[in-house]
């Protein structure tokens, strides 16, 4: 049946399981402060050189690295926080909504998402 | 296997990479944009089984990727499988429609991943063991190595036309609730047998594109996706076929393909002949797997057609 396909193979090792989450995670960690650093300088050029859409694009691409990654990671919160900025940016770009009420509208959830990740990298 | 994985994302390249190295998997190259990708796949260097590839990225993108590859002849049957966070509908039929064989949503579930791969190793098996017995049998006069006529074929050049298991991969992603409202319908080449036998396999594969050409051109104002399945039947997927009088559609179809008659008698060749099933219905009661549909559309042009999609025959 080619339905079988998608029936779950044999499952393995604890042990094997847990290994390549575990390898990413710290790198995924160690990069929080580029991640950070990169957030806080495109809400900075926005609001300092012209608030162009462009600039809220990148920060919408920037916050979908950061939710599927996380979320794979287990960190949901994080996940969730980075989802959320990117749709809602996606979507008022696609909308036409005045960039800086959009990222008006936004900034509550970057900050959120920038404090949970520091959060990580402290503990 | 051999992997090409590609992401952005350096952090999850290396998830998908230990995930593959821990399935036993460790010919992998991985890319952080559609360009290296392509640049690894064809560079001769390195040629690999499968593509994992992530859709949203800045530059090109994962759907144009799967585009650009689906056009090299060497990947125009290799597995692609989108490993993304994009869960719209819309995103999912794009990459269906533009090559992808299955769909991964993120945040990757280590279990459903595994399950994925699993899919893609059989797959790559089975292809394997159709490619050598198909050199066994050798070339025919076109230098073309001939399938059987109940094997699945990929309509070379064909926008649209994708593996009946990508079309099973498709519903399966969308889910029963997003399938609602999706039609199938099944048409059987009545003489197809007779283009497999007594032709080249070239002029039985112009056939059916030939065939296809006059479907899209019948059915154009429907969003659908179209797989042959072997035996002279091709199964056509839409998502919302409103009101099709079928009796109707066999009826233009013959006589769109009967424009091609001179080419045809040219060659001394009847004109192909279709027979249209009924159209079989994805409703909110259905009972089933949303693939169901499909293979109630086989079964009504040809029971055994759809006896032989369920058992999985892959494309050759």
């Amino acid at each position: 049946m080619t339905n079988a396909f998608r029936q779950v193979p044999p499952s393995r090792p604890a042990a094997a399981e847990t290994y390549v989450p575990a390898a990413a995670k710290a790198r995924f960690i160690s990069l929080i402060p580029d991640r950070v650093a990169e957030l806080d300088a495109l809400i900075e050029h926005f609001s300092t050189r012209g608030q162009a859409p462009e600039v809220l694009l990148r920060m919408a691409e920037a916050t979908h690295k950061i939710a599927g990654t996380a979320a794979t990671l287990g960190m949901a919160r994080i996940g969730a926080l980075a989802a959320k900025a990117e749709t809602d940016l996606r979507r008022g770009l696609a909308a036409g909504t005045e960039p800086v009420a959009l990222l008006r509208a936004s900034r509550a959830t970057l900050e959120t998402l920038m404090d949970e990740m520091e959060d990580v990298f402290m503990a | 296997m051999k992997f090409v994985t590609v992401d952005d994302d350096p952090v999850f390249l290396e998830i998908m990479e230990g995930t593959l190295r821990n399935l036993g998997f460790d010919e992998i190259v991985s890319a952080l944009s559609a360009d290296q990708a392509l640049n690894v796949a064809t560079s001769g260097a390195f040629s690999p089984d499968c593509f994992l590839v992530d859709i949203q990225m800045p530059g090109k993108n994962g759907i144009d990727l799967v585009r650009e590859l689906r056009a090299i002849e060497t990947y125009r049957q290799t597995p692609i499988v989108m490993v993304t966070r994009m869960s719209d509908k819309a995103y999912i039929d794009d990459a269906f429609t533009a090559g992808a064989t299955d769909y991964v949503t993120k945040p990757l579930d280590n279990i459903e991943f595994r399950s994925r791969i699993g899919m893609v190793q059989r797959l790559h098996d089975e292809r394997k063991r159709s490619a050598m017995l198909l050199e066994q049998r050798g070339l025919d006069a076109d230098g073309q190595f001939a399938a059987d006529f109940s094997a699945p074929v990929l309509i070379p050049e064909m926008d649209n036309c994708v593996d009946f298991l990508a079309l099973e991969n498709y519903l399966l992603t969308l889910g029963r609730s997003r399938t609602v409202g999706y039609a199938a319908v099944s048409f059987n080449i009545t003489n197809a047998r007779f283009f497999h036998q007594a032709c080249d396999y070239s002029v039985f594969l112009e056939m059916l594109a030939d065939v296809s050409h006059a479907i899209f051109h019948n059915i154009k104002s429907h969003q659908f996706l179209l797989s042959y399945v072997g035996n002279g039947n091709i199964v056509v997927l839409l998502d919302n076929a409103g009101e099709v009088d079928t009796t109707e559609l066999q009826y233009s179809l013959n006589h769109t393909l009967m424009e091609y008659e001179s080419a045809y008698t040219m060659d001394r060749l009847p004109v192909p002949q279709v027979r249209a099933g009924r159209i079989m219905r994805s409703g909110v009661f259905s009972i089933g797997r949303p693939t169901s549909i499909l293979y109630r559309a086989l079964a009504d042009v040809a029971p055994d057609a759809a006896h032989a999609a369920n058992a999985g025959r892959l494309v050759a």
